[in-house]
């Protein structure tokens, strides 16, 4: 289980956000980490981060209705 | 908890998606350039958009077959979301096309099959509001569907391949099995069409219970 977790942790490991990007094919190392690309990042994530919370909201409420109909049925 | 395991992989893919497609190796190709980063947003939205539409006509057939209305409530509410993903993969690709291309659109058989596939998808939704016996809606947008789906795969799977075209992977222009790195962008395609099309599907489960809720509400 503890290298299930590993490995999945590993996936969002990126290396090359401080230090490599790649040219012609060639992986070079560049000094990306004040180029500020990780606030864009940040940004999209929280935006995703939103949209999930809003369809988890809808969700919880449509459950709350069906179990309401499914109580006034019976 | 347990029934919404498969939200959590999809919402998890897609911050993977989102971290990795920012920040991973891409390779270097002139006018792509950093662009090229497209391929984890834009064209996921066609796959997935494929995957619900063909899940749609999955549940057509199941309905024809069973005569269920839920199969009919599922199988339009998957179209719908599968043409909503569509929509985005049409408006992401201008943006794309214009800043490589140069132009919004162009008369590439890849996009005007696309456009020509989505107004049939139009054609489902208009088709399903002009009729009002629920029974008929049901029957005759089924047959739509089912018929609708395989044109749909040749035209925008097949025909632009056969003629020459500037999209990717159409018409002797290869799709990103060309590139040095294509399997570190793998590596993030697939994730993130998992988790776009898993997104895709609970939305497209939210409309399907809405709208149980609401035929349960219409018959009482």
């Amino acid at each position: 289980m503890k290298a299930v977790i590993a490995f999945f942790l590993s996936l969002f490991h990126t290396p090359n956000l401080d230090m490599l990007t790649s040219v012609q094919g060639t992986v070079t190392e560049t000094d990306t980490s004040d180029n500020k690309l990780f606030v864009v990042v940040a940004v999209v994530a929280v935006i995703f981060t939103g949209i999930v919370l809003y369809l988890l909201f809808i969700d919880k409420k449509v459950g709350r209705i069906e179990k309401q109909i499914h109580s006034d049925k019976s | 908890m347990y029934k919404h395991w498969w939200k959590l992989i999809g919402v998890v893919s897609l911050y993977y998606t989102i971290l990795r497609g920012f920040t991973g190796e891409i390779p270097h190709l002139p006018i792509l350039e950093e662009s090229i980063r497209n391929l984890y947003f834009h064209v996921p939205m066609w796959f997935s958009m494929l995957l619900l539409l063909l899940a749609s006509t999955v549940y057509s057939i199941k309905f024809l077959g069973k005569n269920k209305p839920e199969h009919d409530i599922i199988a339009s509410e998957l179209a719908y979301t599968g043409i909503f993903f569509g929509i985005l993969g049409i408006c992401t690709g201008m943006i794309w096309a214009k800043n490589t291309w140069g132009t919004w659109w162009t008369n590439d058989p890849k996009l005007n099959s696309a456009a020509i596939g989505m107004l049939m998808y139009f054609a489902y939704a208009i088709l399903r509001d002009a009729i009002d016996d629920v029974e008929k809606k049901a029957r005759i947008s089924a047959v739509y569907n089912i018929f609708a789906f395989p044109v749909f795969v040749v035209l925008i799977f097949v025909l632009p391949r056969l003629t020459a075209s500037l999209h990717p992977g159409n018409g002797g222009n290869p799709g990103f099995n060309q590139y040095d790195l294509d399997n570190k962008m793998r590596l993030i395609f697939y994730p993130a069409v998992l988790g776009w099309t898993l997104l895709g599907l609970w939305i497209a489960h939210l409309r399907i219970r809405v709208k149980k809720i609401e035929k349960i509400i219409n018959e009482n």
